[in-house]
Formats: C-alpha cells, sequence, structure tokens
C-alpha cells in the first residue's frame, strides 16, 4: 500500500537550510514555626550527588555493600558458556566432525539471492541516499510533527519538522527553520522494528489469523447494532477519528477516552473558571516573568518543544524575543525535581497538595481571593518568595504568565487563570484555545463510568483502541474484572500485552509509520502523517479499525483524505499537505474574548495547612510522574529509552520512588533502601532515590514499571537484577498505588523500610565508595570539597555562571580570561613584542594546520534544558549499541554523548546545572598521541578521527582522554541482532556509519558522514546551478548540523565551520569581551588539549529581592 | 647414584653444615643430581600439579578473555587498564632481579651472585613470557596485536605510531626478553655440555643427544672458553643497560600521559627501583624452598641471601623514597589535581590498597636490618610474599586509584575485579612456576662452571671469594 502512495509523494530534496537563600523552618511540638535561620549555601559550590557530601549524612548508601567481584559477572548470558545457541553450536561440530551431518555443521551454500536492478526507478530514489518524508507521531493525544528519514525504503531516523508552523523558527531568527524532536518521539521508531510486536491476532490470548478475524469480524459488527457496545479509545486528537467517532456514536456506540497521563485538570479549571473548557497556550517568547506551579514545560508538557524553544528565545539576552539586554525570569514552584525546576532561577520546593494554598494566597495578593490560613506560607523559605513573587508580577503585568501542572486539582487551574486574568497576561503571553472536543469527560470519568458499566454488565462488546487500561487504570476500578464480563472485546495494540490477553480477541496495531493518521498538535494545527513502509507485520490503524466496524474497508488514506471538517483537505491541495506533513492555518481558533471569569471558591484542609518541615509517616503525600524511560509504560520495551538516563536522577533500567533528602532521613530511607508505599489500602515495593531538591514529605513515584508483558527488554537477565527476590521485570508497577481518587497526588501515604537494598544503575554515581570506611580512616578524602573546586571554584572551573545584572553592569564580561599561558595569543606575543615572556611553543609536536574547513561546536549552558534529545538523537544516528543494566552498572554504558548533571547549594533545595558532554575534538588530542596503531588521528578538518578497522582495543586513548567520552566495546554488544528473530531490528541501522565490533574504541565524530553528505550535497548542487555559488566558497552555515543539534529544541548546540568568521559557532567560540557575546570558556584548558567544543557560561536572572548577600544571612543551623 | 637416595647418601657430609667441602666434583654431582634422578622429588611433583592447575585455569580464563571479550574483565570506561596492565608492570619488574644478577653484578665482579645467577635468569625469562600475555591479551581484538610490530604490509603506508609509549614498549620488552634468552642460554652452554657428557657415559643415548643439541658443540677447549667469556661479557655490557631502559620505558606508558598520578618525572628511577626489589623477593621466594628440597645450601649460601636481604633494603627504602617524593611534588607542585590524585590515593576508595603497598613495600623490609632476621629463612620467606605483594599493589595502586579519580568528576569511578581477572592472574603464575619447576627438573639449576670459578679451590691462594 504505501510503497506506492509514497512515490506519489515528494521526498523533500533538502531539509539542511532547508537558589535561593533559605532558611529552615523547625516545627516545634507546639506545632508553632520556629525559624531557624541557616548559612545559605555556598555561592555556585557544586557536588554532584549526595554520597558526595561526604560521611556526614546517614542517607548515603552505607547499606550496600561491595561485591567482591562486579555485579553480573556470574550471571551475564553474554558470559553464559552453554547457551543455548552455543550448546547447537557444539552439537553441530561434533556431528560434523563424524562425517554425518554436514548441513548441521554450517557447511552448507548460502541461500540463493539474485540481485536484479529495478526496471523503472522509483521517483526521487537514488540508490544510496535517503530521503525525508514529513509525518507526526502522536503521544497521549498530542502530535509531534516529525520527519522521518528512509533509506532505501526503510525509515531509519526521526527528526522535527523544521517546516512545521508548530515547531519551526530559530532562538534568535525565527525565520531560522529548526524542530527539536523529543526522546519519547525520535525513539518511538525502534519499535517498527520490534521483534516483540504483536505479529499476528489472538484469540483468547491463543494465536490466530487475519482472515479468522475479519470472519469474527461480520459478527462483531452485528453485535455493535444490538446495543451495549462501547469503545475506550486511547486520546486522539485526528479530526478522521473524531469523524468516525460520530459515526459510531449514532449507531449507538458510546465512545470513552482514556489516558493515564492526561492534561484533563486543565479542561476541567478552565471550565471552573470560565465555564467552558478551553486551553492555554503560553507565549513564553512574549513573557519576561514565567512561573509554573508542579509543571514540567520542557519535558513533560504536550508543548514541551515550543515552550522549550520559546523559553530560550526569551532567555536571551542578546537577539532573542525580549528587547536586547533583558531575559525572563523563571519561578518554579514544585515537589518533584523537573527539568523546569532546574533551570528556574527561582525555586521552591513544597509537597504538591500545597500549590493549592500557595495559589490561593498569589490570588489573595493580586486577584483579591482568600487568604489560606496555611502554616507553610509563613515560613522563612516561603513567606518571601510569595512577597518578591507578587511584586513582580504586579510590576510585570502583560509580561508575566502563570502555568499549573497537569497533576494540579481543577481548582489550582481556575485560580491560575484567575490570577493570568488579573496580571492582564491574556491576550499577550497567554492565549486561550477553542477545545477541540469541549463536551468530552475527563479522562478519569470516562474510564469510571466505563468500569462501573462494565461491572454492572452493561457492556456486551467492547473496542479498545491501543492502551493499556489493564496495566494503568485507577487500581481501584478492577479494570481487568469488568473487562471479564464483557462478553466480546478486541483490543488493538501494537503488543499483545496485559490487557490483550484479558481481552477475547487481540488484533495488532499498525505502528505510525506504517498507517496513515491526521492529528493535531497542542494548538491545533492539522498534521499529516504518511507512512513509510508497508506493515511489517500487517497491523491496522486505529481509524482503520473504526472503518471495519462501520462496515467498510477503507485504507487509511482514503479515510484521511476525505473532508472530515472546515479544512477540507482535498480542496487544498492534499499532495501539498502530504508533503509537507500539515494542513496550514488550521490551527485551534483564540477564545480568549469570549470568556469571562466566574467566581471560583477554593479551601485548603488537612494536610494542606500543615508546614512544609514534618510530617508524620501516615500524612505523606504521593504523586505520580511520567517516566522518562516508558512515559507512562507505552515504551516498556524500548531498550534506547530505557538506557537513556533520567534527566536529573541519572538513573537507568528502573523506576523508583523519589524521596528528599531530610525525608529519608526522618523514614530511615538511604539510596536503594527498598521501601513499601501504601496508599489507600493498595502498597507497591520499590526501590528509593534519594532526590536533593525533592519537597519535605512528598514521595515521587515513577510511573511505568514492572510492565510484565512488554516484551523482551523487560525481562532480559541484563536487565533484571534476578538475584532480588519476585523481581521479573525491569522496574516496579507504581500503578498498582494509583487509584481514582488522589490519582495525581495522593494524601495520606505510609512509608515503610523493607529491610533489602537495590543498586539502581545510576551512570554518574555508579562509582561507590563506603563512607563508613572512610570515616574509619578519620578522613573522607575531601570528595565533596574537591567536586566543588573542579566545578565550580578553581582556577578554571568546568561550570561557569553568570548573573543578567553582572552582564548588565559589565558588558565586557569575559566567561575565560584570556592571556592564561596556554593562549596562542599569548604565544604570539611572547614572540614578537614582550621580550620578558620568552616565545611558547606548548605542544611537543607541530601544531595542525588548516586550508579549509575547522569544525567546531557551542554547547551553551544557559539553554540547555537536560532533556535528553540530544542522547536519543545520536543513538540513532551512530547506531550506538545498548548495553543493559548490569553492564551500565559495571560503567560500561556507550553513549557518545553525556548530561552531567552537577548540583549546587544545599541538599534542601539546591540548584542543577546540565552539561552536555561528547568528545572536544581537540586540537591538541591526547588520545591521538598513544595510540599504538594510529587508530585515532587528527583530520585535515581538525577532527578527531576514529579508524574502527585499525583500532586494536589497548584503551589507552581513554585513558589519556581529561573528558573520558571515549567508549569501548568491552563485549559484542551486537551480538542479538544476529540472532534470526532480531535480525528485522537492523534494518534501523544507519547505513553511513559503522557497527563496531567487539574490542575497539569509539567516540563522538561530530557526525562525521553529515559533514561529508554536506559537502558533497552542497557541492553537487552548487554544480547543478541549482544553488547560486561558486565551488570554492565556503560551505554556507547552517548546512551541515550534527543529530544532536537538529534534536536539541532550544539550539543550544550550535556546529559549523570556525574558519568562517561569520559561522555562528565561530561567533559563539568568541572570549573577547569587547566584541560581544563572550560566554564561551574550554572545559580543562590548563591541559592544553584546545578543545573544539566550548561551553557558553549559564546566565541566572535572580530577582535581587531573593538574593540576599551572604554576610546578612544569620549563621547556624546549615545543612552543609 | 641410580637414585636420588643414594646420590644424598654419597655426600652426607657435605650436608652438614660446617663440614662442606665445595670440590669441582661435589658441585657437579650437587647440581647434576637434580636433572639426572630418574624419579623427581615429590615435594617438586606436588608443585607441579598445584602449577599446572593454576595454569588451566589460566588457559580457560584467556580463552573466555579472548573469545568472549575483555569485558568479562571489571575494566570499565573509566578505569580502562586495571588488573591486565598491573599484572603486566608487575611481571616485567619480576624479570629485573635476573638481568641485574647477571650482568650487572657480573661487571662489577660481585661474585656471591654465581650460585643464584642461573635460576635468577630463568625467572626473568618466565617472568618476561607472562607479562608478555597482557600487553596481547589486554588489547581489544588480540588477533590484530602484530599491527603493534613496523611490519611491512599491503596495506598503504600503515605504520605503527611511534609517538605513542606503548610502541616504546613492545621495543623495549621484546629486546629486553631476546637478549635476557641469549644470556641465559649462552651462560648454560657449558654446563649443558657437562650435562651431555654425564648422561653419554651413562649411556642415557636420547638425553645425551638432546643435552647435545642445545650444547652446540662445546668441548671446553681453552679456545671455546675463551670466545664463551668474551661473548658473555659482551652480552652482559649489552644487557646492563637494559635492566635500566625496560622499566624506565614501561613507566613512560604512564609518565608520558597527562592524568594526575601517572604524569610524573619520577618513574622511571622509582620503577626501576621497584623492579628489582620485586625481582629480588621473588628470586628469594623461589630459592628458598627449592633450596632446601634439592640440598642446595652449600651452594646457594646464607650469605647470599645475606646480600639479597640488603639490595632488598635498599631498594624497599628507595621505593619508600619515591612515594614520599611524589606526596611532596603534589604539595610542592601546587598542582591541585596532582595533590587530589594522593590524597584521594591514600585516603579515598582504594586506601585499603594504598596502605597494603605501603607496609609491604616500606616497612616489611625494614626487618632486613636485623641478623636474626636474615639467618631465619622462613621468616625471609614471608617477608618476600608480602613484597611481592606489596610491589603488586604497587601497580594496581598507580594504574586504578589514577584512572578512577581522573579530570571530570563526573566520570568518577570505582573498579571491581571479577573471577577472569583473578584467573588470568593465577594463570600466569601457573605458567611461571610451571617453567621454573620444568627448569629447575631438566637444566643445570647452578651455572657450575662459575661457581667453580668462585670457590676457593679455584684460587691458588686458597682464599675465599668475596662471597
Amino acid at each position: 500500500m504505501s510503497a506506492k502512495e509514497l512515490n506519489e509523494t515528494h521526498g523533500h530534496d533538502d531539509h539542511g537550510h532547508d537558589h535561593d537563600h533559605d532558611t529552615h523552618v523547625e516545627t516545634t511540638a507546639a506545632g508553632e514555626a520556629e525559624i531557624t535561620p541557616v548559612t545559605p549555601p555556598q555561592e555556585f559550590g557544586y557536588w554532584k550527588s549526595l554520597r558526595e557530601l561526604g560521611g556526614t549524612a546517614d542517607w548515603q548508601q552505607q547499606g550496600l555493600t561491595r561485591k567482591e567481584f562486579a555485579p553480573g559477572a556470574d550471571q551475564a548470558p553474554l558470559l553464559d558458556p552453554m547457551s543455548r545457541r552455543n550448546f547447537f553450536h557444539l552439537m553441530g561440530s561434533s556431528m560434523g566432525l563424524a562425517g554425518i551431518g554436514a548441513v548441521a555443521a554450517g557447511c552448507q551454500r548460502y541461500e540463493k539471492e539474485e540481485i536484479v536492478p529495478l526496471a523503472k526507478r522509483p521517483e526521487d530514489q537514488i540508490p544510496g541516499t535517503t530521503l525525508q518524508y514529513a509525518t507526526a507521531v502522536e503521544i497521549g493525544g498530542t502530535t509531534h510533527p516529525l520527519l522521518a528519514i528512509a533509506f532505501e525504503g526503510r525509515p531509519i531516523r526521526l527528526e522535527g519538522n523544521p517546516d512545521h508552523p508548530w515547531a519551526s523558527g530559530g532562538i534568535l531568527d525565527p525565520k531560522k527553520k529548526h524542530a527539536g524532536a523529543h526522546t519519547f518521539a525520535q525513539a518511538s521508531i525502534l519499535h517498527l522494528y520490534d521483534p516483540d510486536r504483536s505479529t499476528s491476532p489472538l484469540q483468547g490470548g491463543k494465536g490466530s489469523s487475519v482472515d479468522s478475524f475479519k470472519i469474527a469480524l461480520g459478527d462483531i459488527v452485528k453485535l455493535l447494532d444490538a446495543g451495549g457496545a462501547r469503545v475506550l479509545a486511547e486520546a486522539s486528537s485526528s479530526p478522521t477519528l473524531a469523524a468516525l467517532r460520530d459515526k459510531l456514536t449514532l449507531k449507538g456506540v458510546k465512545w470513552h477516552e482514556y489516558e493515564p497521563i492526561s492534561w484533563d485538570n486543565e479542561r476541567a479549571g478552565t471550565r471552573l473558571a470560565f465555564g467552558r473548557s478551553v486551553r492555554p497556550l503560553a507565549k513564553l517568547d512574549q513573557a519576561e516573568t514565567i512561573v509554573t506551579i508542579d509543571c514540567d514545560l520542557f519535558v513533560e508538557h504536550p508543548a514541551s518543544m515550543r515552550y522549550s524553544r520559546d523559553f530560550a528565545r526569551s532567555r536571551s539576552r542578546d537577539g532573542g524575543s525580549l528587547p536586547a539586554g533583558t531575559m525572563n525570569r523563571l519561578y518554579s514552584i514544585e515537589s518533584v525535581f523537573s527539568n523546569t525546576g532546574a533551570l528556574a532561577d527561582h525555586r521552591l520546593p513544597i509537597r504538591s497538595e500545597l500549590c493549592l494554598p500557595f495559589v490561593m494566597a498569589l490570588d489573595a495578593a493580586i486577584s483579591g481571593g482568600v487568604a489560606p490560613a496555611a502554616e507553610f506560607l509563613r515560613e522563612a523559605t516561603v513567606a518571601p518568595f510569595i512577597e518578591a513573587l507578587v511584586e513582580e508580577l504586579k510590576a510585570n503585568s502583560g509580561k508575566a504568565v502563570i502555568i499549573a501542572g497537569r497533576r494540579q486539582p481543577p481548582v489550582v487551574h481556575a485560580l491560575v487563570a484567575k490570577i493570568n486574568a488579573a496580571i492582564g497576561a491574556v491576550g499577550k503571553t497567554l492565549e486561550y484555545l477553542q477545545d477541540p472536543w469541549e463536551d468530552r469527560p475527563t479522562h478519569l470519568d470516562a474510564i469510571q463510568e466505563l468500569t462501573r458499566d462494565m461491572n454492572a454488565g452493561q457492556v456486551k462488546t467492547l473496542i479498545i483502541l491501543g492502551g493499556n487500561p489493564v496495566y494503568d487504570a485507577p487500581v481501584d476500578l478492577d479494570f481487568a474484572g469488568g473487562l471479564a464480563k464483557v462478553a466480546t472485546s478486541i483490543h488493538l495494540s501494537e503488543y499483545a500485552d496485559e490487557t490483550s490477553l484479558k481481552t477475547t480477541w487481540h488484533v495488532p496495531k499498525a505502528h505510525f509509520l506504517e498507517a496513515w493518521n491526521d492529528s493535531r498538535t497542542w494548538d491545533g494545527t492539522i498534521t499529516i502523517s504518511q507512512p513509510l513502509i508497508a506493515p511489517l507485520y500487517g497491523g491496522l490503524s486505529s481509524m482503520e479499525m473504526c472503518s471495519l466496524l462501520l462496515g467498510k474497508e477503507l485504507g487509511g488514506d482514503e479515510l484521511v483524505s476525505t473532508p472530515t471538517d472546515d479544512h477540507s483537505v482535498k480542496k487544498f491541495g492534499w499532495k501539498k499537505f502530504v508533503h509537507d506533513g500539515f494542513v496550514p492555518n488550521s490551527q485551534l481558533a483564540v477564545a480568549n474574548n469570549d470568556l469571562s471569569l466566574k467566581p471560583i471558591t477554593a479551601t485548603a484542609t488537612g494536610t494542606q495547612l500543615k508546614g512544609t518541615a514534618s510530617l508524620a509517616n501516615n500524612e505523606l503525600e504521593v504523586t505520580f510522574h511520567m517516566s522518562s524511560f516508558t512515559y507512562d509504560g507505552r515504551f516498556a520495551n524500548n531498550a534506547w529509552l530505557w538506557e537513556t538516563p533520567d534527566y536529573l536522577t541519572k538513573v537507568t533500567w528502573d523506576n523508583y520512588a523519589l524521596v528528599a533528602p531530610q525525608t529519608a532521613t526522618q523514614l530511615g530511607i538511604e539510596n536503594g533502601s527498598m521501601i513499601m508505599v501504601k496508599v489507600g489500602g493498595k502498597s507497591v515495593e520499590l526501590a528509593a532515590y534519594t532526590m536533593p531538591g525533592q519537597a519535605r514529605g512528598s514521595i515521587g513515584l515513577v510511573l511505568g514499571g514492572g510492565r510484565t508483558q512488554a516484551g523482551h527488554v523487560m525481562t532480559h537477565p541484563h536487565n533484571v537484577d534476578s538475584s532480588v527476590p519476585g523481581k521479573r521485570v525491569v522496574g516496579w508497577d507504581t500503578h498498582k498505588v494509583r487509584a481514582s481518587t488522589g490519582f495525581d497526588v495522593a494524601g495520606g501515604a505510609t512509608v515503610e523500610l523493607t529491610g533489602h537494598t537495590y543498586e539502581l544503575a545510576e551512570v554518574q554515581d555508579h562509582w561507590s565508595y563506603n563512607p563508613g570506611q572512610a570515616k574509619m580512616m578519620g578522613y573522607d578524602g575531601g570528595f565533596d570539597k574537591e567536586i566543588v573546586r573542579r566545578v565550580s571554584t578553581g582556577d578554571h572551573p568546568l561550570i561557569r555562571e553568570v548573573t543578567a545584572a553582572q552582564l548588565t553592569s559589565d558588558p565586557k564580561w569575559v566567561a575565560e580570561e584570556t592571556g592564561e599561558f596556554w593562549d596562542d595569543s599569548v604565544a604570539a606575543a611572547g614572540q614578537s613584542a614582550d621580550a620578558k615572556t620568552p616565545p611558547r611553543h606548548l605542544s611537543l609536536f607541530q601544531e595542525h594546520e588548516y586550508s579549509a574547513h575547522k569544525w567546531g561546536m557551542a554547547i551553551d549552558l544557559s539553554s540547555c534544558t537536560g532533556c535528553n534529545a540530544c542522547m536519543v538523537a545520536c543513538q540513532a544516528e551512530n547506531n550506538i549499541p545498548v548495553v543493559g543494566r548490569v553492564e551500565v552498572i559495571n560503567n560500561r554504558e556507550m553513549g557518545w554523548i553525556r548530561i552531567d548533571r552537577y548540583f549546587t547549594g544545599s541538599p534542601d533545595n539546591p540548584h542543577v546545572v546540565s552539561q552536555p558532554v561528547a568528545c572536544q575534538q581537540c586540537e591538541n588530542a591526547p588520545c591521538e598521541q598513544v595510540c599504538p596503531v594510529g587508530a585515532t588521528q587528527h583530520s585535515d578538518e581538525g577532527l578527531n578521527d576514529m579508524a574502527y578497522n585499525r583500532c586494536i582495543g589497548t584503551r589507552y586513548c581513554a585513558n589519556n582522554c581529561p573528558y573520558k567520552v571515549r567508549r569501548f566495546n568491552f563485549l559484542d554488544w551486537n551480538k542479538e541482532f544476529r540472532e534470526a528473530r532480531e535480525k528485522v531490528r537492523r534494518m534501523l541501522f544507519n547505513p553511513e556509519v559503522t557497527v563496531r565490533m567487539r574490542g575497539v574504541m569509539e567516540k563522538c565524530t561530530y557526525c562525521v558522514q553529515r559533514i561529508q553528505n554536506g559537502k558533497v550535497r552542497t557541492k553537487a548542487q552548487i554544480r547543478s546551478g541549482q544553488r547560486d555559488a561558486k565551488i570554492s566558497d565556503p560551505i554556507p552555515d547552517g548546512e551541515i548540523e550534527t543529530a544532536c543539534q537538529v534534536a536539541c529544541p532550544t539550539e543550544a548546540i550550535a556546529f559549523g565551520d570556525l574558519s568562517d568568521p561569520s559561522s555562528r559557532v565561530a561567533k559563539l567560540h568568541e572570549r573577547n569581551g569587547a566584541v560581544g557575546d563572550a560566554r564561551s570558556y574550554a572545559l580543562l584548558p590548563e591541559t592544553y588539549t584546545k578543545p573544539r567544543t566550548r561551553y557558553l557560561a549559564r546566565v541566572r536572572n535572580p530577582n535581587p529581592k531573593l538574593e540576599k548577600p551572604a554576610k546578612q544571612a544569620p549563621a547556624g543551623g546549615g545543612e552543609r | 647414584m641410580s637414585t636420588a637416595e643414594a646420590t644424598a647418601a654419597e655426600h652426607g657430609d657435605i650436608n652438614e653444615p660446617g663440614k662442606a667441602r665445595e670440590t669441582f666434583r661435589a658441585i657437579t654431582r650437587d647440581v647434576a643430581w637434580i636433572a639426572e634422578s630418574p624419579k623427581p622429588h615429590k615435594a617438586w611433583l606436588v608443585a607441579l600439579g598445584i602449577s599446572m592447575t593454576m595454569l588451566g585455569i589460566g588457559t580457560y580464563c584467556i580463552y573466555k578473555v579472548i573469545f568472549t571479550g575483555i569485558g568479562v574483565w571489571g575494566n570499565s570506561n573509566t578505569v580502562c587498564w586495571a588488573w591486565d596492565i598491573t599484572n603486566f608492570v608487575w611481571w616485567i619488574g619480576i624479570g629485573h632481579a635476573g638481568t641485574l644478577i647477571s650482568a650487572v653484578l657480573y661487571l662489577t665482579r660481585q661474585q656471591w651472585r654465581v650460585s643464584i645467577n642461573r635460576s635468577a635468569e630463568a625467572m626473568t625469562i618466565f617472568a618476561v613470557m607472562a607479562a608478555g600475555l597482557f600487553p596481547l591479551l589486554h588489547t581489544g581484538r588480540p588477533w590484530f596485536a602484530w599491527w603493534m610490530f613496523p611490519l611491512p604490509n599491503d596495506m598503504g603506508s600503515l605504520w605503527p605510531q611511534f609517538r605513542s609509549p606503548l610502541m616504546w614498549d613492545v621495543f623495549a620488552v621484546s629486546t629486553y626478553a631476546t637478549t635476557s634468552i641469549l644470556f641465559w642460554f649462552l651462560g648454560m652452554v657449558p654446563d649443558l655440555a657437562t650435562f651431555r657428557d654425564r648422561n653419554a657415559v651413562k649411556g642415557n643415548n636420547i638425553k645425551a643427544a638432546i643435552y647435545g643439541l642445545f650444547s652446540l658443540g662445546w668441548r671446553g677447549s681453552a679456545r671455546q672458553w675463551h670466545r664463551y667469556e668474551r661473548a658473555y661479557l659482551i652480552l652482559a655490557g649489552l644487557a646492563t643497560p637494559l635492566v635500566f631502559s625496560v622499566h624506565s620505558v614501561v613507566s613512560f606508558d604512564f609518565a608520558t600521559s597527562q592524568l594526575p598520578g601517572w604524569h610524573t618525572t619520577i618513574f622511571p628511577p622509582y620503577f626501576v627501583a621497584g623492579a628489582i626489589f620485586s625481582g629480588f623477593a621473588m628470586v628469594l621466594t623461589l630459592l628458598i624452598p627449592l633450596r632446601f628440597l634439592f640440598n642446595l645450601q652449600h651452594i646457594i649460601k646464607q650469605a647470599h641471601i645475606h646480600a639479597m636481604c640488603k639490595i632488598m633494603l635498599a631498594t624497599g627504602m628507595m621505593v619508600g623514597l619515591a612515594y614520599g617524593t611524589e606526596f611532596f611534588i603534589a604539595w610542592y607542585s601546587g598542582n591541585p589535581f596532582e595533590s587530589f590524585t594522593f590524597i584521594s590515593r591514600a585516603f579515598g576508595p582504594f586506601w585499603w590498597a594504598y596502605f597494603a603497598m605501603v607496609s609491604c613495600n616500606v616497612l616489611i623490609p625494614q626487618f632486613f636490618w636485623s641478623n636474626w632476621v636474615k639467618n631465619n629463612n622462613i621468616l625471609i620467606w614471608v617477608l618476600c610474599i608480602f613484597v611481592n605483594i606489596g610491589m603488586w599493589f604497587e601497580r594496581f595502586v598507580i594504574i586504578a586509584t589514577s584512572l578512577a579519580r581522573s579530570f571530570l568528576p563526573s566520570a568518577w569511578s570505582y573498579y571491581h575485579p571479577t573471577r577472569y581477572d583473578v584467573g588470568v592472574f593465577v594463570g600466569t603464575i601457573g605458567l611461571f612456576l610451571t617453567l621454573f619447576l620444568l627448569f629447575f627438573r631438566f637444566a643445570p639449576v647452578v651455572a657450575m662452571s662459575e661457581v667453580k670459578g668462585a670457590s676457593d679451590e679455584a684460587h691458588a691462594t686458597g682464599k675465599k671469594g668475596s662471597h
């Protein structure tokens, strides 16, 4: 189907151009808040994890006894001497020796294959080159526009679609086309080739065929007319599916929509505020003050990519969307540390349930509401925060916006709407868009209604379109029990999962790259997804299923291209929409002027009135969080995501409970303690992660682990610690304690220690020393002090920061002083004028000279949100293997780019800096000097090239690399791709990047294949007259982009030619303050490696009212 | 003389301390009986059994390392070298005593060397063989390790990268191995001829033929002796600089890198002193039991053991001085990375390794000030085992602790060995011991001709040599 359709579409020929100083509050026995002032944390004093903070606190990893042998050394199947395959190997060999089994011994001939050229070349297909097609992935009812890159008919990569109006636009230059893509969107391609995907229908849990399903379908269609038929669908924004839904509704089929991670609280809140549900959309590029209430703008929000981009635009002091010299200020009030909190200028960690009294206090101060009698509002960390915030919001009328998160109850959203109106946000920094399906009940109501009806026996037939409700429906509803009472149930799903096994029929669902779809981005732009490949396992899409239920077997293209609403696609040029990937000007209408505020009543009760300091064990709060690994569990079989470390915890391969250090001390929890969390009579046992900055008294449960029917990735012995009793899959199922009351935030939780410990596979702190031993020696090795020194306070700190005020008062501020001993400028000066300074030849070896390109990179720490998009992009582009939990613990993860995370300040409320580190492509590369066989060499364009074929694997280069960015193939990571059932996964490999064998070193190449392709493409275009330039002209800036750069939503990564002084990267590398932006600095410059990747100092914009000088704060009682 | 008992009976009085008379004949007989007795000593058989078991374990582990990958070890992306290179440097260090004894002491006319030089040289060769395994095995693709040699090839201008200290290692170690083997073999030629003749007399024709093959037609003529002495002197002259160069070059693996804790100029002398220290410890570890087993006390005398203890005392203190100097420089240089590395070494997560190193290498040799200790062979043996352990830890501390805490705190890590790390090491010990035991059984373990030359009877005055 799709191959024919593809020929009608046009390949995109070219897309390249194309901390607050807190005082602690101790609550006395009488319940009065006694304010104990504390020394503020050392300004920009960094530490890496709680473990680092020495042997001073008992939340450390004391309980984890060190094993003599590395974990998994005795159990990893890679090391298994007698696996099934080895057994057959040996059997075969011995039979071969006996002369009786030549075939078994592997002496057979290769299968006869004939290579036949195509008689007629498909349009746009040039063998060996890639084509780009616009498409989109829909996750949780929001679509993310994508470009799929296909190599000879198979999609190999997903990138953001820069043409799409929702996604495009540069940070500094809005006309520049750029679109990021988050980790889930990028990694979703892995499922296309997943051998664990369902390949045929199941009937009653047993294998069946498509034909028998189609026979059964006739009866099912009749059942629909008989009444009692329901559809349970995962959220969808597709206008076509909506039309089909309406047709089914006319037939008497009731439609329920459910998502475990939903923004319905926001809809309900606007209904509370305005009497109708609308969709708030902030215009962050216009906002000078941004306040988030328990909301993660940059990862969790459906508009995360847009928000990241817009935030970076108003964050940029020079050339951004705000007037020159102005930048936004971000306040974040949240319980769990999010990427937004990490970027915030001021972050207030409070329990999620306290956001209501917090917002009420704002409402009282700004828009005339009633102030709650909540105790925590009087606390020394909170009161000045609110005071300063209110003052700023009032002063910044029309330039500020408040955004509340999906966990907050409707009343908080309503109050936020009221405050936003009072500060003049509406129409300036905030738009209310029409809800595309206004009368839809909330997801929670829908699933409750359906389950109630199922249990009451009213549902005869249930069609489940996607989703996995047996796993993720609220636990108190007993969805599985209700499902058992439904006579006929069909589950359309990509995997035969938990729900599929409980339904009478399971039908394979087509991957989004195998099916047509139309859907809406968060602003409503209708986005066309086209398939790139015929369904590998013969799946159906949701709309094809609906069409079958309506008695017509229509293809997805016929359905999508049929006029559905005002944007009748055929009329305006179907082909162009498919090519571009969207229908222009199809955004949801702005409803600002049709809204009028209604009175809102809000009351804070119970624990909402209590302080932040201490709660009894049965008063704890539990919040449920999107997993960075699996979203809500749906990506559970995605090894890329499981191995991409969480944004802030840097844990891989398990979900966990986030506990604040103080709460952990109170409860006796250490990092890695197994705890039992009890909520409303249900309990779950999982590992605890002591997270600095987590709100006191709030336990953050990460969703999406413990899937039993997800696939091989979840059960592979590489990924599961089989020494833990009862643990058979990756992570723990936190849905077990997620009930319909307390669906997002649940109170009255109890935490008990089980007495066990569990080793979480952390990528940054997986070294560990026993603090007990260090104490025994009377000295802890000074690790915390040393990290502070290296990261922030030494001569050449790894992280450099500056405040906006400092930049304003000193426009010539430079991050890296010139005139240091390693400067080439000093060397030049020494040779000529200044006789006192001897000529400097710092390198023993002759330094390189360049005649053409000098590739370089700049990474802006100010706009890096730590969203991991670059990591997944690199993984997909460069065929980076996944090593599994055991090998992550063994410190052998293979990611070419890692995001280092450092904390600064007290564990109560630290600041966080994320620093992406890949190969720095040093000018004087230490790795090149020491390779005995010359496998790593300097190219004439300034790259450190790796010749995998020449590498013998001495690993000396990695030892000599100060940045520790080289990655060694300790084992044959690609072994499984040779197994028959895994061979389909090889179709995903990028053919332009070598798949590395065991025993060779690898590292970031600056995407050398993209550099070469870019050069070839540009020159070919010049030669063929498509481009008006001379062959000798430099490659235009922006023509070549690395994979990480393309994926970055905030353009924090810049890449280009340093020999072209007009290139963006050359300007960013500038470190002469007199010229302009001089935030650039190198990592470890004193090693004289002269790295080609430079970092731009992070700019903070603290509120002077909250930034008290350290000496004014009274001394004593500090955590540090 | 057909049995060991008969041999023992024959020189009964010789074995009694104080009554020994080292006649030329007695020396020949006492050395040759080990190879001539038809049944090996039971203790020798037991030792060989243990050694070969260790070798077998090691062979299996090496099979896993080659066929599964070095991921079976505990090395990681942060600690890329660990036991592999530790073992390499340790074995190379052990291989230092032999050539030092043979060449340097020969040139400086230290007559006491003659009783131990043969076995020390053999030890050198076997240690270098064990060491040589590691540069090969530690590579990710050992089947391509030959690319480290500058061999003409048809791959264009592909050539080793001569700026790499690993390249220098290849030349240093291979030169050292070649010279040591030549030196050892050349010195053995007159003694092999003696074995040939004794076997021929007894009618053991096969043995005589084999020894005859290796004795290269030696007849003991004055001309042959003259040529032999010249060649020996030349080889000693060639080997002497190697004693200092090999471990200096090995230390360049670390010294020329930029890693704090590796990048120091003190390494060459420090490594050489440590190598001699560990080499003598290993000589004593092997010779003290074998000397008892094969009744060689009158040839390898207590005075020789005294001399070796003194050398260990001296080199142990040199090593101790180096440890102190490193710390001083770490502070005096004002380089914060350097000072942190040393603080971390002593007080960080690997503190146990550091203190194992210091106590074994600096404190333990202090016992050798005492003559009582130097006469107590069992105690000496135990102390030498400690020195061997300490010197292993020295290399481990340098390699692993420096790598585990390098420049970027985000990349810090820890190191745990696996069973295969241990297994390969055990296997090389097995290889070394097996070869040494075979050598002890089948080759002239003492340089008979040289011992005779150094004995009292060889001097007209009857005065003792410089024992």
